[in-house]
């Protein structure tokens, strides 16, 4: 009845698992697919997306994964260090601290390692019993606490002191003078322009009573660069703004370049997109510029929900509610309430943002879309079957999904096997790369490898999209996920140029959506999802407007499912029926695949794990691509 | 019968027993006495910190001098209170059935005893047999680089699209067209138009099992011309191939950082296995199967395994 296909053997969890696990090997196929790449030099000038010599390849990886150098993960048992982590995602095997041997099918192009800059690498100091803290009152205390076993008790007075102003807070400044440098050298050791980008970075972890503001810091330069300055933490502010102004004095000292990625605005209860700053005072334009030049790009999706929209905020949505997490703010201290919702999805995000522009001039929110994993585990794993879960205390074993994440948090089997970072770059170097998120020509997918390209522009055809080289033909005839497309008086709609194919190894696609947002002459913004692209020949039902279902071929007592319904690629050249050029817009796509098992089912058939019926079984992931705005 | 475990009066009784066992086999005069408690001014301040969720040293040391003494009586109670427990629980091997504790314990046990085996020196002869050993992890895959122009048919009967493919090759063989030109003609492929340096799982990924072998396949006299047409999952495609580059053994000193970070690492875990297998070796074993039990190794600590199901 259910048909085998070509995914099957390549699960993780397969026969080779009690043995360890194995994952089965594969080249990285995403790399230097188009050009051939020579040992570039990283010093070249800035890229200057106008002039465009070639095409871009797509480059994956994962802009936000911690190691034992974060405090948390190292008081959740992750011993995994920043070498493991990068030899992991270049493709070597490691053994993970649950013990089993461990192995990407497919490596990484990229990583940014982003720890917390909140005492940095201190924790594994504490159990080494270096020298270096001799001497540090806080740090003696630490140690004591740590020797005695005392992690609850460690990791709760980590969480009061990673915003403590207090001197006696402080790690000594010559300790973390030499923790930093040690940790960017150690991503400039595993850069290898053209094959592998190891991007320096760090998280700053503001959570203002518990309400999740963190932000990924990501530099573009090497440790010589990075090491002239220490890692912004929520010690020195819990304000973004304090944050950006930093960025700032780094690029201005060392001219270097340096962006910041939000994260989790679902655990911000309301403070991610919110009208009002950390002041209490409604952002203005200084605000909105400095946001806008900072953050590029927000983190859609990753292993602490799904942050693209909410049902409550997109009632006509059926997919909305994709792997949600409300109920209160990243601590679980404060409740969520449904007024919050607006200020913490992309979608209400990005139309705030519309609103925003027309009384201030410029856009705060104007992001494009990344995935990525915050795995706290040294190990970035976002697929369903590979999931080694938040920390090292929830890697893969039969009881995992019945405790508590960090031992307090939600269950664990409400963690998410999500996401990935994907990049449409000239080459596979940290200047590249950096110059792609800063450009916005980026999309977040929930850890499948779909490949997404969408172009908008005033006259794209059929006949373009048919071609070979209908890549080239979206560059020059309109502008990449991520652009601008401006307008005044224009009398014919936007055309939008989509192609996405399937993840390799995975499952077919459902459909292709847009997902429009508008401002209207009232000041009022409005969204509306539009399935442009259908598979198996499905057409959209005249009364309801709605598509049928694609179906679903998931057995879960098996953890499997078959490409027998879908398609391997969807493609169209899509119209906009409802454009009104007088209107701030903005668009973006959103791809569906096919149902498939969720990581519990797996944990289900190998681990034989024991999990509440409330645990969702089978999943539709997804991409988001960065969305395209026209301006009047 | 689960009802009766969860009993508090049966809790008492076997924690009774447990009592009972530890003053039955101890010595209650030794220092070591497990029913001996001495409460030291430290052990109430990490209790204290413990109760308190805070750390501050200092200021837990001058609230504990100014304690009064019914209130210091009472920090005193709740800690000989819970000392007791926890020995109780640990003489009962209520520890042993805490899976999680369990771990944490191992976890910092081979982390204090990799601490000891930090820093390896591997010899050039180390390096050498390791390399001869473990070759195969350091095997260079076939890689191939290769152009295609692709005829789909999605909207084609297979018969037309072989006819179109076979034209479009003649017109690439008469113009001699270049590798970089391959984007001029035919229709747009799902993944890409170029692989440089590719091996053979990527292009299985990407066209199927049958291209894959039959681009590998190619002859050297075939490079840098147009060949084809070859079927894929998704239509024909005409190849031009730059290079294919047959998987190898490299040399030692082609990966010779990798291979001495990797020998290190083998060796490190060796002496950790070593460290780990002295101590064991101090235990006495004893499997049990079938209700018959053997035995082997030496000394003081029977640990006991049990594989059959009842």
């Amino acid at each position: 009845m259910f048909i085998s296909d070509r995914s099957q053997g390549r699960f993780l969890f397969g026969s080779q698992f009690a043995a360890g696990m194995f994952i089965a090997v594969a080249m990285p196929f995403a790399s230097a697919a188009d050009n051939a790449v020579k040992n570039a030099d990283e010093q070249l000038p800035i890229y200057s997306s106008p002039v465009r010599e070639g095409n871009t390849n797509l480059y994956w990886g994962d802009t936000h994964l911690h190691t034992r150098d974060s405090a948390d993960a190292y008081t959740m048992l992750t011993h995994l260090s920043r070498e493991d982590a990068f030899r992991f995602a270049r493709g070597e095997k490691v053994k993970a601290d649950n013990g089993m041997p461990v192995r990407l099918r497919r490596p990484l192009d990229f990583l940014a390692i982003t720890d917390h800059a909140e005492y940095l690498g201190i924790f594994s100091q504490l159990a080494d019993n270096n020298a270096n803290l001799k001497g540090w009152k806080l740090g003696e205390e630490w140690r004591d606490l740590l020797q005695k076993g005392m992690n609850k008790e460690l990791t709760l007075s980590w969480s009061i002191a990673i915003q403590g102003s207090d001197e006696k807070y402080k790690v000594p400044l010559d300790l973390q003078k030499s923790i930093w440098s040690e940790s960017a050298e150690v991503a400039d050791r595993y850069n290898e322009p053209g094959l592998f980008t190891a991007f320096i970075g760090y998280e700053w972890t503001s959570m203002i009573s518990g309400d999740n503001l963190h932000r990924v810091v990501i530099f573009k330069d090497d440790a010589k660069l990075a090491s002239q300055v220490l890692p912004f933490s929520a010690q020195h502010s819990t304000d973004p703004v304090d944050l950006w102004n930093a960025l700032a004095d780094y690029e201005t000292k060392t001219g270097g370049e340096v962006l910041a990625i939000a994260h989790n605005g679902n655990v911000s209860n309301g403070r991610m997109f919110a009208p009002t700053g950390v002041d209490g005072k409604l952002i203005d334009s200084a605000y909105a510029e400095k946001r806008a030049r900072w953050e590029p790009v927000y983190e859609a999706t990753q292993i602490k929900g799904d942050g693209e929209a909410h049902p409550y905020l997109s009632p006509d949505d059926e997919f909305a509610d994709y792997e949600t997490w409300d109920q209160g703010n990243i601590t679980l201290t404060t409740p969520k309430k449904p007024e919050m919702l607006q200020y913490e999805y992309v979608r209400s995000g990005l139309k705030e943002g519309l609103r925003h522009e027309a009384n201030l001039g410029t856009n705060p929110f104007k992001f494009g879309l990344v995935g990525s994993t915050d795995s706290h585990t040294g190990l970035s794993t976002p697929y369903e079957d590979n999931f080694f879960g938040k920390f090292g205390d929830d890697e893969p074993s039969a009881d995992r999904t019945n405790k508590l994440m960090a031992g307090q948090l939600q269950e664990v089997w409400k963690l998410v096997a999500s996401g990935l970072a994907a990049v449409w770059a000239e080459e596979n170097t940290r200047s590249s790369l950096f110059s792609a998120i800063k450009r916005r020509e980026v999309y977040a997918t929930t850890g499948t490898r779909i490949t997404l390209r969408f172009f908008g522009g005033w006259s794209f055809t059929n006949d373009d999209l048919l071609s070979s080289d209908f890549d080239r033909i979206g560059y020059i005839k309109g502008v990449p996920m991520g652009g601008d497309l401006f307008g005044k008086e224009v009398k014919r709609s936007p055309t939008f140029m989509v192609a996405a194919a399937r993840d390799p190894l995975g499952a077919n696609l459902d459909r292709v959506q847009v997902v429009k947002g508008w401002l209207d002459d009232k000041g009022l913004t409005h969204e509306k999802v539009y399935d442009v692209a259908l598979s198996d020949g499905r057409k959209l039902d005249k009364r309801s407007g709605k598509a049928p279902a694609v179906g679903n071929t998931v057995n879960i007592k098996d953890a499997s499912y078959s490409n027998s319904i879908g398609d391997a690629e969807l493609a169209t050249v899509w119209t906009d029926p409802d454009f009104n050029s007088s209107q701030k817009a903005f668009y973006y796509v959103r791809v569906l695949e096919i149902p498939t098992p969720r990581w519990t089912a797996y944990d289900v058939k190998y681990l034989g794990a024991d999990i509440t019926n409330d645990a969702p079984m089978f999943v539709q992931e997804r991409a988001y691509s960065s969305p395209i705005w026209y301006t009047p | 019968m689960y009802r009766v475990l969860r009993e508090p009066l049966l809790h008492f009784l076997l924690i009774g027993i447990g009592m009972f066992v530890v003053f039955a086999y101890l010595n209650p005069s030794s220092m070591d006495d497990p029913r001996r408690i001495s409460v030291s001014r430290a052990d109430l301040l990490t209790f204290m910190q413990y109760q308190a969720r805070a750390i501050d040293g200092e200021r837990l040391n001058i609230i504990l001098d100014q304690l009064p003494e019914d209130k210091m009586q009472k920090v005193i109670d709740d800690y000989v209170r819970e000392e007791v427990l926890f020995r109780e629980a640990k003489s009962l091997g209520l520890d042993r059935y805490d899976y999680t504790a369990k771990r944490r314990l191992v976890q910092r046990m081979e982390y204090t005893l990799r601490d000891l085996v930090d820093s390896v020196d591997i010899s050039q002869e180390t390096l050498s047999k390791y390399y001869a050993q473990h070759q195969a992890a350091y095997y260079v895959e076939s890689e191939i680089t290769f152009t295609h122009v692709f005829i789909s048919t999605k909207n084609r009967v297979p018969e037309a699209a072989l006819l179109v493919a076979e034209r479009t090759l003649q017109q690439l063989q008469q113009r001699r067209e270049l590798f970089n030109h391959a984007t001029s003609y035919g229709d747009r492929f799902l993944y890409h138009s170029n692989y440089i340096g590719k091996g053979a799982q990527t292009v299985l990924d990407h066209f199927g099992a049958g291209f894959q072998q039959q681009v590998f396949a190619l002859s050297e006299d075939t490079l840098n011309t147009w060949q084809g047409p070859i079927l894929s999952e998704y239509g024909y495609h005409l190849v031009q191939v730059a290079s294919i580059k047959k998987g190898y053994q490299p040399e030692l000193k082609e990966v010779y950082a990798r291979v001495m970070s990797d020998a290190q690492r083998y060796e490190q875990q060796k002496l950790l296995d070593g460290a780990i297998d002295v101590i064991v070796a101090d235990y006495k074993i004893f499997v049990e199967k079938d209700g018959i039990t053997s035995g082997s190794g030496l000394a003081s600590q029977p640990v006991t395994v049990t594989l059959d199901a009842s």
